[in-house]
């Protein structure tokens, strides 16, 4: 990959086309989408694509809901329903939240930081086209026999040959393969971005916190999602290939699948959490009208929630006789990871305290995140207790607590971060009073769905199971939870009207609606493709906030920068690539290759995987300089 | 004797802009690949080593393993390693010729690496050994497969490098991309020393074979 | 070019050799180790040379070969934060995976020695599960009990109504208590356990004798109705349950299932053994066992939901099946849905029945 890369751009040299493609230059059309680098706009890709799958998530749940609305119900098959479940969580995880999250990263980290782009801008291409080729290859499973039935996280020996013959657990495996590398090089490539590629003057603790949270989060995924990528191959190749991982008649373990399975597992529901904690720690600084309260502690709470997250993973199996020992050990470990979650809630509250509140739409919800999330954060202390785990362990009590973690949680701040960045995005406002109106139904009709739901499980309702009995008790939970759906399934047709009617007649939003505090209100709305005009110069902490009014910084006065001329070979430009695009269709078919053993498809696409990196390394990075202000001037390429 | 360029009063601007770290993306990418490669062999090694002794079945490892042979490629794996840095110190002095030759010899010693493997993976099966046959071939075959590919995605990589060199002339300014391939060379040595301590050695100390 | 080059180039190099060389003589030192079986030198001194001899290797290609001892510290933060991560996980996670492995030596040490000092038996630590361990009393209780009841009610009520517990304090420091139980005779507290899933109290039904065996002394006639039972539905119960594990033939799976062709009969042979055989299907049995020489960290889990007929079913297969009536015990008697079901809710969990197999020392 480094072959074709120099450092320094060679003079005036014209660009080779790399030999096998011709550099793609659209700039309209779905030429320039599919072969675009721009961060902003596979930003835009990774949030319109996470938020189909979560549509089609939430069609997965409403269906769920109807058919527990009562009791004895048959609306789908047991069958149908273990794919629904399935594909629910695997879909809300692995296809929603987790890259709308790095949705955001992607087009607000450069932004925040000052830079003009990621540090690898194809292949932060190529991250965002094979997740989307990851979550259409799990879902093209649907029209290809059957979609997984093994839960998200598909336990073996259950997805092994003899227990599940079919082609779903094979669409769960390879799709989750393919969509991990997406997840890794993206994250490698925020970490470099991060590191090298911040603005003059933004020492890491000048930092924005969303953006130490997006730190944070890329190490974790960087560490993380390795023993998963072993596990799902493992688990192919006991399929494909017959190897014995987890056949227990040879000798195999099938608890280390769980091991492997949630060594990955948790500190996924902190890649899926911290980024959300990163938009809460701007949206609510910025309408408190105050810098946010404790940074230094918010963002060591942070790190140390990244750290420990990789040493509680055998809390989610305390009911597999780990022993007493183990138990206490990670009992212990888990209700330590509960502190630095309750610093930053506090630090919130602080953050509030005293300022001049402004309760925007952006604001309730993350309001009602802080509210949401404590509640999921004491189930969770409560689900931390072996003994009691014993007892609440795969009933809706469980069910309930994820789902105030991740949806009440996660999703909410998500939300907020919708209402407060869409005037970056489009330059439009989202009506606001009809998004209070918005967020009032989102919230009752969520508490609605979830709430009961801790009932029904202390009540001893298992989850995964398709229907229950009459007459003992579970009756009324269920019809208020599933009443909940139609609440909250009509709060987001409102949410999806409110953003296509802004997207064509909303109120113009300006450069910086909020008054708010980092770099990338700075910029113009939407920003231009090269971001800044100038190189920005950070003198403080909530660099935007110091620069609009100085009397209130502590910083510098970033005299040091003086006389540097920041842009003097102009802006740099990458050029569009169609190699990213290629490599991940070539993965793709490869996926399809493996999983019906066509192994001349799979050969060929590896050929054509290897023409294509070959092709991207000699490409070379390319592009043009751009020279703001003297449009005339264009750079020679390289 | 290069990085002496930053420390000066005025910040460098290079041509793709501002940079806060005078570390090369290149170099920081591979740190974190190899930080995050550490988790994947990792957790196959984890896996070969639950696994070890559960067999229910022969071959056994002491049955099929040759500790001279597989010594003899460690220590061509080894030296490949020892090629790799004077490849790059050749390179950083612009001696041209010397760095393709040495750049050639570590893909070369990486290519005989692959050779004992692929001779080993014949031999085992001839001896029963086979990935379905019983869980120490699984382990084994995955584990040791794995490090393979890596090794010849180094061995295409490296021998790309020489190809490179001749199609635009390389100089010591191109010396990060060498030193790149090489901290991914390094790491995959790295991986095979531990491998064949915990793989091969560790069955042939007296009663802790299994 | 320069000698200022010629001195740098040699001085490099020259340090990459040495390490190269250091690097070439551990791992014949290591071949070494293992090929010329070195006599003087234990298994344990040649595990920790070979970890020692590699780790050394590992260092020195990061620190030299890497340049990471030259290099910016960011690097080696982000190399030492995976290794740490890495080894952390893998090393915790690897001790996971093997402490069942080494919990029964664990136990039985803590079980045999004789503790002065109550609540400190760590063997009590190591229940596997739930189940957490059974003190010195309960322990002395069920041996003393005859296990002619659920090992539940034992753990629940202590000794029965009609016995005496009698305490002794220790004599001195180092002795531990002392708890005996007066118990009754064997056949008496059977009779009184059996009927209790029915309301029948009938003593005689709980001495059942099938035809081949020698009736006891106080059986009626009606027993012999009870106790038979129907091979063919013995056997379907037997091939629906547990034929998937213990495979029809039941020879078991080697070091997945154990067997119980030619086991099962040396199980039942004891009156404690039957209580186990039913509690194990019951409540399931967790822990690394050895039968005929293999060990099994294998789980059973609990049959509790199936029914008293079929429960008592499968063990009278597994009683007489595959040759294994010949080796039965004389006195021998076909289980029956009421002795499966005196050992109900007793809400034993698994570890209570890995404690009690450990207890009675069954092969």
């Amino acid at each position: 990959m480094a072959i074709g890369r120099r450092d320094v751009p060679a003079p005036a040299a014209p660009d080779a086309g790399g030999g096998l493609l011709a550099r793609p230059a659209w700039t309209k059309g779905i030429g320039s989408w599919l072969t675009t680098v721009d961060h902003k706009r596979l930003g835009i890709l990774y949030i319109l694509t996470s938020f189909t799958f979560m549509g089609l998530a939430s069609i997965e749940a409403f269906i769920i809901r109807l058919q527990l609305a009562a009791p004895g119900m048959e609306l789908v098959s047991p069958d149908v329903y273990n794919q629904l479940f399935t594909m629910h969580g695997v879909t809300m995880i692995f296809l929603a939240i987790m890259p709308l999250g790095t949705g955001f990263a992607n087009y607000f980290v450069p932004l925040m930081i000052g830079a003009r782009d990621l540090a690898f801008p194809r292949l932060n291409a190529f991250g965002y086209w094979v997740y989307a080729a990851g979550g259409i290859f799990v879902y093209s499973s649907f029209f290809l026999g059957g979609a997984p039935d093994v839960g998200w996280f598909a336990y073996a020996p259950l997805t092994s040959l003899s227990n599940n013959p079919g082609n779903g657990t094979d669409f769960y495996m390879i799709g989750l393969l393919i969509g991990g590398i997406g997840s890794l090089v993206t994250a490698m490539n925020l970490i470099v971005t991060i590191f090298s590629m911040r603005a003059p003057g933004m020492t890491m603790m000048r930092m924005p916190v969303f953006v130490w949270m997006i730190l944070v989060t890329s190490f974790l995924i960087v560490f993380a999602f390795p023993p998963l990528t072993i596990a799902l191959t493992q688990i192919v190749f006991d399929r494909t290939f017959g190897t014995l991982f987890y056949v227990p008649e040879a000798g195999g373990l099938p608890i280390l699948w769980q091991h492997l399975f949630w060594i990955f597992g948790h500190p996924e529901v902190y890649i899926v959490i911290l980024p959300a904690f990163g938009v809460i720690s701007e949206v609510i600084p910025t309408f408190s009208r105050k810098p946010i309260f404790g940074y230094p502690v918010m963002i060591l709470s942070g790190i140390f929630i990244g750290f420990m997250g990789f040493a509680v993973w055998s809390h989610h199996m305390f009911t597999t006789g780990l022993g007493p020992v183990a138990n206490t050990a990670f009992a212990l470990t888990s209700f330590v990871i509960g502190v630095p979650t309750g610093v930053k809630i506090f630090n919130w509250l602080g953050t509030m305290w005293g300022g001049s509140v402004r309760f925007t739409t952006s604001m309730l919800y993350a309001m009602a995140f802080l509210f949401m999330f404590v509640i999921g954060g004491i189930t969770g202390i409560m689900l931390a207790m072996p003994p009691f785990t014993a007892q609440a362990t795969d009933s809706y009590f469980v069910v309930a607590h994820f789902h105030y973690v991740m949806g009440g949680g996660a999703l909410f701040a998500f939300f907020a971060g919708v209402y407060y960045w869409f005037p970056k995005l489009t330059g439009k406002l989202l009506p606001e009073r009809f998004g209070q109106y918005t967020f009032w139904a989102m919230f009752v009709g969520f508490n609605m769905i979830f709430m009961p739901q801790h009932f029904a499980g202390l009540m001893g309702m298992p989850r995964r199971t398709q229907t229950y009995e009459a007459g003992i008790g579970l009756e009324i939970w269920n019809l208020v939870s599933t009443a909940g759906t139609f609440v909250m399934g009509t709060a987001l047709f409102m949410l999806l009207f409110s953003v296509i009617y802004a997207f064509r007649k909303g109120q113009p939003a300006g450069n910086d609606p909020w008054d708010a505090r980092t770099l990338e209100w700075a910029a113009t709305s939407p920003p231009q493709h090269h971001n800044f005009d100038e190189q920005p110069i950070v003198t403080d902490r909530d660099a935007f906030w110091a620069q609009k009014y100085p009397e209130l910084s502590h910083g510098d006065d970033g005299s040091q920068w003086e006389g540097v001329d920041f842009d003097s070979h102009g802006i740099h430009m990458p050029g569009q690539s169609w190699y990213p695009f290629l490599l991940a269709l070539a993965i793709f078919i490869a996926g399809y290759g493996l999983l019906f053993e066509n192994w001349p498809l799979s050969i060929l696409m590896l050929v054509v995987l290897t023409g294509a990196t070959y092709g991207w390394a000699f490409e070379g990075v390319g592009g043009h300089h751009v020279h703001p202000g003297d449009d005339a001037a264009e750079g020679a390429g390289d | 004797m290069a990085a002496d360029a930053p420390a000066t009063a005025a910040p460098s601007v290079p041509a793709h802009g501002w940079r806060s770290s005078k570390l090369p993306d290149m170099k920081l990418m591979m740190w974190i690949f190899l930080a995050s490669d550490i988790m994947f062999f990792g957790t196959l090694i984890g896996t070969y080593l639950i696994y070890k002794g559960r067999s229910l079945t022969g071959p056994y490892p002491q049955d099929v393993l040759d500790i001279p042979l597989t010594t003899v490629s460690t220590f061509v794996l080894l030296m490949s390693s020892f090629l790799m840095v004077i490849a790059l110190d050749a390179l950083k002095r612009n001696d041209i010729g010397k760095f393709r030759l040495w750049t050639f010899g570590v893909a070369f010693f990486g290519a005989i690496f692959l050779g004992f493997q692929v001779y080993e993976f014949n031999h085992f099966v001839d001896l029963g050994l086979t990935l379905q046959g019983n869980l120490f071939g699984t382990t084994f075959y995955v584990l040791t497969g794995t490090h393979g590919v890596h090794v010849a995605i180094g061995v295409l990589w490296l021998l790309s490098i020489v190809v490179a060199s001749y199609v635009r002339p390389w100089t010591s300014k191109d010396a990060t991309n060498l030193e790149v391939a090489g901290l991914y060379w390094h790491f995959v040595d790295v991986v095979w020393i531990v491998i064949f301590t915990l793989v091969y050695l560790v069955d042939f100390v007296p009663g802790a074979g299994g | 070019m320069s000698s200022e080059h010629d001195t740098h180039e040699s001085h490099g190099i020259r340090g990459y050799v040495i390490v190269a060389l250091i690097l070439a003589v551990i791992t014949y030192v290591e071949f070494a180790i293992i090929e010329y079986e070195i006599a003087w030198l234990g298994p344990g001194a040649i595990l920790f040379w070979l970890i020692a001899l590699s780790l050394a290797k590992f260092v020195m290609v990061i620190a030299y070969f890497m340049h990471l001892k030259d290099d910016d510290a960011t690097y080696t933060g982000f190399f030492t934060s995976g290794m740490v991560i890495g080894f952390g996980t893998f090393v915790a996670f690897t001790f996971l995976m093997t402490l069942p492995a080494s919990l029964p030596e664990i136990r039985q040490a803590a079980l045999t020695v004789s503790q002065p000092a109550h609540g400190e038996a760590e063997g009590d630590g190591y229940g596997g599960g739930y189940g957490g361990g059974i003190s010195e009393e309960t322990r002395a209780a069920i041996e003393s009990d005859g296990y002619s009841r659920p090992l539940s009610d034992v753990l629940r009520e202590g000794p029965p109504k009609d016995q005496t517990l009698r305490v002794t304090p220790p004599a001195a420091a180092s002795d531990g208590w002392t708890v005996a139980l007066s118990t009754p005779a064997f056949g008496a507290a059977r009779a009184e356990a059996a009927p209790a899933g029915d309301e029948a109290p009938a003593p005689a039904e709980a001495a059942p004798a099938p035809t081949d065996a020698e009736p006891a002394p106080d059986e009626a006639a009606q027993a012999t109705e009870v106790a038979s039972f129907d091979p063919a539905a013995a056997e379907a119960a037997y091939t629906a349950n547990c034929a998937s594990c213990h495979q029809a033939n039941g020879a078991g799976l080697p070091g997945a299932f154990p067997p119980l062709a030619e086991h099962f009969p040396t199980l039942v042979a004891s009156d404690a053994g039957r209580t186990y055989v039913i509690s194990s299907l019951l409540y399931g049995l967790q822990g690394e066992i050895e039968v005929q020489g293999m060990t099994y960290a294998g789980v059973m889990p609990a049959w509790g939901y199936l029914g008293d007929d079929v429960l008592a079913n499968t063990l009278n297969h597994a009683a007489t099946a595959w040759g294994n009536e010949a080796l039965l015990a004389d006195d021998f008697t076909p289980f029956t849905p009421e002795e499966v079901a005196a050992q109900r809710d007793g809400g034993l969990t698994a570890a209570d029945v890995y404690e009690l197999r450990n207890a009675l020392d069954l092969p």
